[in-house]
């Protein structure tokens, strides 16, 4: 499914695996290793666009997979889903909200300090 | 679907070889990272930020601490920050507890200001060296994460002696500001760089990573001379800005406008606030420039020891334009600004690995860190 690297967690020794995410199971695949994982115990990191994405396993281990077509067939393997906030700040629209929103928020504050000014006069 | 590239070795152009030991590599860490994607990030933890009074900050740092990891990369793998926001939470409480003390001491009574100050000179020592563990546990770099070995004993050689120069002469010249002896408490600052060293040998030289322990070559006195640097830069923008004065004042004579003087406030103030410029954006960067210089070129691992070559002259050009432009869209490319001097810094460093760098990361050992404790950061 996807080409990864993989760290054990017990030591920083890099290994090219083939990472599948297939019925409910995660196998791990390198030259000289297999792991299986129930996919339920993988913990996908929040995804940032440049950045591999990173699959915390429970044992301590992690894979990385830099594709992005991968990264999305992970997260659909593995039912992924987007926390809130990252799903604002990921698209522009949302984020320009923010922006305005925050701007409101500023004007009424100076207004309302304006107005306690205004009564201490 | 590609693998990764199997060697991430960057020819040495920008960064010399260092002196000592053959160089067998040269690794240069990279950005992955783009500054609409951060400032995305950074304007929904400011508006939270806002919206919760400051609590929601300490998620926001860590959102920006994991966005800025995650998309470094080096040799292949990613960094990672996996720590939560209970640590960085508590240790902004409890510096906002100490300042308000602080502050309020000095209302009630001088006795008070006094145990408050000797309070705080005992506290930060222990702040900071729980604030290293912190970054240092939750960091982590092909899954193993860093370590920092520092002892309580060493955090207050570090950090007593500087935390004290500035404490007692703010604590006197505020209590008794007439008394002589105000003035002479702040000559230990003199001895600034030398305490600065200290810090950053006690931050740097206790890292350790996967069993490897981190070295810190640099000796306290070769902080005194970016110091001296920065202040010869700063000293001569304010006699550039005294000359200046001089020529535009036999001008104002010359031309009959009466005396410099009596121009009008907003020319005075612009004239007032260019040796502000020039501190900050001259003397600050060159120095800023020189000490990472120092620190990153005298960090070492076994094997490995870390370089970075980065320029006064682009990297204040850089600060400049970054600060303009922050000014210009009223802080809104503040996200912008992180993520270009970011960018720059990095692709200023390198790992120059005296050995084959995947036999020493085999050598790097999930070791057993320090038990967490009370942590905190801010």
């Amino acid at each position: 499914m996807a080409f990864a690297i993989f760290f054990d967690g017990d030591n920083a020794r890099l290994h090219r695996v083939d990472l599948q995410a297939v019925g409910g199971a995660l196998t791990v695949r390198g030259d000289d290793f297999a792991r299986i994982y129930l996919s339920t115990d993988g913990e996908l990191a929040e995804p940032f666009a440049g950045a591999p994405a990173v699959l915390y396993l429970p044992d301590g281990a992690r894979c990385e997979v830099a594709c992005p077509r991968a990264h999305a067939a992970l997260a659909e393997a593995l039912g992924y889903r987007t926390p809130r906030v990252v799903r604002w700040q990921e698209r522009w629209r949302a984020a320009l909200a923010a922006l305005a929103l925050l701007a409101a928020m500023l004007g009424w504050g100076a207004l309302s300090v304006l107005d306690v000014l205004q009564i201490l006069d | 679907m590609s693998l990764p590239p199997k060697n991430v070795t960057v020819p040495a152009k920008r960064a010399a070889a260092p002196a000592r030991g053959a160089v067998m590599d040269i690794l240069a860490p990279r950005f992955t990272g783009s500054g609409q994607e951060y400032f995305r990030i950074w304007i929904v933890n400011l508006l939270l930020t806002l919206a919760t009074l400051g609590v929601y900050s300490a998620w926001g740092k860590v959102r920006r601490l994991r966005y800025f990891e995650r998309n470094t990369m080096l040799a292949g793998a990613t960094f990672d920050f996996g720590g939560g926001p209970g640590a960085i939470l508590r240790g902004r409480a409890l510096a906002l507890l100490l300042l308000v003390a602080y502050d309020v001491a000095f209302v009630l009574s001088f006795r008070l200001a006094l145990a408050v100050a000797a309070a705080l000179m005992l506290v930060v020592p222990w702040l900071m060296r729980s604030a290293l563990r912190y970054r240092a546990r939750h960091t982590t770099y092909r899954g193993l994460p860093f370590g920092f070995r520092g002892s309580v004993a060493g955090a207050y050689r570090a950090y007593l002696p500087p935390v004290a120069a500035v404490l007692l002469p703010v604590t006197l010249c505020a209590a008794v500001p007439d008394n002589p002896l105000a003035v002479l408490s702040l000559l230990p600052l003199l001895g600034w760089p030398a305490m600065h060293g200290a810090m950053l040998r006690y931050q740097h030289g206790h890292l350790s990573y996967g069993g490897h322990a981190a070295r810190f070559e640099a000796p306290a006195r070769r902080f005194f001379r970016p110091y001296l640097g920065a202040l010869l830069v700063i000293a001569a923008g304010v006699a550039l800005c005294l000359a200046a004065e001089a020529g535009l004042a036999l001008l104002y004579a010359e031309k009959g406008w009466g005396s410099f003087e009596a121009a009008p406030p907003a020319v005075r103030w612009a004239w007032l606030a260019l040796p502000v410029y020039l501190v900050l954006l001259l003397g600050g960067p060159f120095l800023q420039v020189r000490l990472a210089n120092l620190v990153c070129s005298s960090i070492t691992f076994p094997g490995m020891r870390l370089h970075c070559a980065m320029q006064a002259r682009a990297y204040t050009r850089l600060l400049h334009a970054t600060a303009v432009l922050t000014v210009l869209t009223l802080g809104l490319y503040r996200p912008f600004a992180a993520v270009r001097v970011y960018r720059y810094r990095l692709a200023c460093m390198a790992l120059h690995v005296h050995d084959d760098f995947e036999a020493i990361s085999a050598g790097a050992r999930r070791m057993r860190l320090h038990p967490p404790g009370l942590e905190l950061s801010w």
